[in-house]
């Protein structure tokens, strides 16, 4: 199944790594979905809820 | 409302009770406390758990009062990575061989009405005790759907700066200070 999700990204910042000294960025990203929408139903309302909030801590290097 | 209803009231539910002090034990697989660090100046933040707590939660909901337990095994530790799982485990950090445990407890305890909204209370960790603040959101007490016990659960939430407790080991360049603490529980009545 395939729906859109719009995702937030903060905290982006980008730089060398103070270690290897290789150019990176980083950014923290969030989205808020109803896994329903998905047809992942099981278990909703009552062991856990539709609404799902996802995060994805992200570090990349520059190739 | 009327006398009569005030007087059924009273009978129904005499003082003793309704100053009782209730008893809430913690329900681990669903109480497991994660924390977020930054890592390397900012580049991101990442996340961990403990996957084994326990305690108790003391609450006088008409009298505003009661007081918290909580002890963390700090050999649970999980950071979804086995090689960091070591370090973390190892001597600069939580030198899980020397301290396996880490304590919270608070006989402070914040209502906002009938609703828990905070704790004051203190953290020993490395053996090391200083105060920290827990803010509680989401506080709410009901039946568990499925088993219909009562229970309460809520987020509690607490920013520390690890150094105070004297993990001071890859400050800042690899991880941060400032730990931010977030702590899921549910708690079934005794």
């Amino acid at each position: 199944v395939t729906k859109p999700v719009s995702f937030k990204v903060s905290n982006f910042v980008c730089g060398e790594q103070p270690f290897n000294k290789r150019p990176m960025c980083g950014a923290e990203v969030t989205a808020t979905i109803m896994r329903s929408e998905w047809g992942m139903k099981y278990g909703i309302p009552k062991a856990a809820g539709d609404e799902v909030r996802i995060y994805l801590p992200i570090e990349a290097f520059r190739e | 409302m009327t006398r009569p209803f005030w007087l059924l009231l009273a009978l129904a539910f005499p003082l003793t009770t309704l100053a009782a002090e209730e008893t809430y034990v913690i329900e681990p697989v669903h109480s497991q406390p994660m924390f977020e660090v930054q890592h390397m100046g900012g580049f991101s933040n990442q996340r961990g758990s403990f996957g084994k707590v326990s305690g108790k939660i003391m609450l006088d909901r008409a009298a505003k009062k009661g007081s918290i337990e909580l002890t963390i095994d700090t050999t649970s530790i999980r950071s979804f990575n086995d090689r960091l799982d070591a370090v973390l485990k190892g001597e600069d950090y939580f030198n899980v061989a020397k301290y396996p445990t880490m304590t919270f407890k608070s006989s402070n305890l914040m209502f906002d009405g009938d609703r828990l909204v905070g704790a004051d209370g203190e953290l020993t960790m490395l053996d090391v005790t200083k105060p920290v603040s827990l803010k509680v959101v989401n506080f709410m007490c009901g039946e568990h759907p499925f088993n219909k016990k009562p229970m309460c659960g809520a987020e509690a939430t607490a920013t520390i700066m690890r150094s105070e407790w004297g993990m001071k080991a890859g400050i800042p360049k690899s991880t941060s200070d400032q730990v931010r603490l977030t702590l899921p529980v549910e708690a079934y009545r005794e």
